[in-house]
């Protein structure tokens, strides 16, 4: 693999610090947030429904047995409306309305097996309930009936709603009516959208100084790094007189500059490996043939002229310095 | 009384011409009086140390033809050497029409023989060097004979140290008063001492000197004397221990 090859891939590690941070965070932070959403609208629906069973309950309570009863009789095609026992459940549950705004409280009961509505906001009086409610609704207001009920999160044509259902019992403990209540859950969609709303600018400031800390922490890594890497290249064209002062004299040492304390070390003794070895001496033997050597040395002097020369030697040095 | 050095080596290109010059240049330096004869007439190359070309007249070449009288081709070379001695060379023809007649005819060893005593004489010389043609003959047979020194330089390799060898049985045989080995071009990864100690051993005689290989003196080639512009360098302090060593033979002589 070559020098350019590895560049191809290389990222730097700022960018791959980065990716890894911000996929951690994302994850564990988008896990958090979902939490707080979903925490708040589950709290604020089960305030909700509390509060729901309890104004169901309470007005199933206080509603005048009475009047009620005779409500029950009306003729639904008479002129009802003046009763003074309709208007009178219908003032009751106004003021139902004028503390819990949102709500829809109504009455029905059950009609020799039919279940009709009664008083309410909508101008529903004697119908049958399976002609506007769908079967399973219809099911939980019989359930109603007999003891206090409540329906979790149901959607139908009008919007998303909870319901509670109380009966009304006489003293004799037969049940006159039904006290039904809807509330329209708007206001949960309300409170995430909120909560959602909260938390996205603190998600955004958060990814901000995540990617702050992230560049300013890797550049403090990669900073030194990149000082050994040249210091590296350095060494590998032999300069070993590296000043890594800045690398190893730290105010508060830690791993990187004990990395450059013992990077200094190791040029130190590379340095000095490399001077030693250059310096090493190799041993070359003298090999000398003897029988060659004789040999050579029979044939010169073997000649005449060899015989003559060594014969005359003494005296022709002699002659040499003879003026 | 003089000196006479023959320098030797039993192949070509150790050295042995700049060595000569070197340690006769030191010698003059010193206030003797000096002579270098280059011999190898049949390539001759010392004269290019002293900054001579092949435009030169009056060489050894005349002298050996009889057209010259031996001091008259010796040329003053002390100019620029320094001290109180003087430095003569004899060089060798460069002319090819002058080697060609060498290489064809010979020449008479008994009248180089003859100069020698005589430029010995003429100049009154303390040293006498002759360059001799590497490879033992009957001319450097003569030259080993009539000196009182012989400078045998070798490289560290096999074939020198082999041929080394039979030049030192020879030179004995002749009885050679002085044999000074000086073991030249050696590599600064070779161990010096082992190899003076393995020299010791093989030839039966102490190494006057080991002298390293050096760039600096391959750049400066055969262009001037390296010892005197480069004092301090191992090389030329090599070639002041064979001075010593010469004169301390000399010494022993007189």
């Amino acid at each position: 693999m070559t020098a350019r090859d590895r560049r191809r891939w290389h990222l730097a590690m700022r960018w791959k610090l980065l990716t890894a941070f911000t996929a951690a965070f994302t994850i564990v932070f988008g896990f958090i947030a979902l939490w707080v959403v979903n925490y708040a609208s589950d709290v604020a629906l089960s305030r909700l429904t509390a509060q729901l069973v309890e104004a169901t309950e309470g007005t199933a309570r206080d509603l005048p047995r009475k009047a009620l009863r005779e409500v029950t009789t009306l003729d639904p095609n008479s002129d009802f409306t003046d009763n003074a026992a309709f208007v009178r459940i219908q003032d009751d549950l106004d003021s139902v309305r004028a503390t819990l705004p949102s709500v829809d409280p109504y009455t029905y009961f059950d009609n020799a097996g039919r279940l009709e509505f009664l008083v309410g906001t909508a101008p529903t009086f004697g119908q049958p309930v399976s002609q506007t409610e769908p079967a399973e609704t219809v099911k939980y207001l019989e359930q109603g009936l007999r003891a206090t009920t409540f329906q979790s999160e149901y959607t139908d044509a009008f919007g998303t709603w909870i319901s509670a259902y109380s009966p009304v019992v006489d003293k004799a403990g037969d049940t006159i009516a039904a006290v039904g209540m809807d509330y329209p859950l708007d206001y949960v969609a309300e409170v995430q959208r909120q909560a959602r709303a909260e938390v996205l600018p603190i998600l955004i400031v958060s990814y901000v100084f995540l990617v702050l800390l992230v560049l300013t922490v890797s550049t403090l890594i990669v900073r030194p790094l990149r000082r050994l890497t040249a210091a590296t290249t350095r060494i590998a064209d032999g300069e070993y007189d590296l000043d890594l002062s800045r690398l190893t004299r730290s105010r508060f040492p830690d791993e990187m500059s004990e990395l450059a304390d013992s990077f200094k070390v190791m040029s130190g003794k590379v340095a000095a490996r490399e001077q030693a070895l250059s310096s090493e001496v190799q041993r070359l033997q003298i090999a000398i043939d003897a029988r060659e050597r004789e040999e050579s040395v029979r044939e010169i002097t073997e000649t005449d002229f060899f015989a003559d020369l060594a014969a005359k030697a003494d005296e022709m040095r002699s002659r040499m310095h003879k003026k | 009384m003089t000196t006479v050095v023959s320098v030797h080596s039993f192949r070509g290109g150790t050295g042995k011409s700049n060595a000569t010059a070197n340690v006769a240049a030191n010698l003059a330096r010193g206030g003797a009086r000096v002579a270098v004869i280059d011999t190898d007439v049949q390539s001759p190359g010392i004269h290019t140390i002293f900054g001579f070309d092949a435009s030169l007249h009056h060489t050894l070449d005349d002298y050996l033809w009889g057209q010259a009288d031996i001091a008259s081709v010796a040329h003053d070379v002390t100019d620029g050497i320094g001290g109180t001695g003087t430095l003569y060379l004899v060089p060798a023809s460069m002319k090819a029409a002058d080697i060609a007649r060498i290489l064809r005819d010979g020449y008479d060893v008994v009248r180089l023989n003859e100069g020698f005593r005589d430029l010995a004489a003429a100049l009154d010389l303390d040293y006498l060097f002759i360059d001799t043609h590497p490879g033992l003959n009957e001319e450097t047979m003569l030259s080993i004979t009539v000196s009182d020194v012989l400078l045998l330089l070798l490289r560290p390799d096999q074939q020198d140290f082999q041929g080394t060898a039979v030049t030192v049985d020879i030179a004995r045989r002749l009885s050679v008063p002085n044999l000074l080995l000086v073991l030249n071009k050696v590599p600064r990864t070779l161990d010096r001492d082992d190899l003076r100690q393995q020299m010791t051993d093989t030839y039966g005689t102490a190494t006057a000197a080991v002298l390293p290989l050096s760039t600096q003196m391959v750049v400066n080639a055969s262009g001037g004397l390296f010892s005197l512009t480069h004092p301090d360098h191992p090389w030329s302090q090599g070639i002041r221990s064979i001075v010593e060593n010469l004169q301390k033979s000399g010494e022993g002589q007189a």
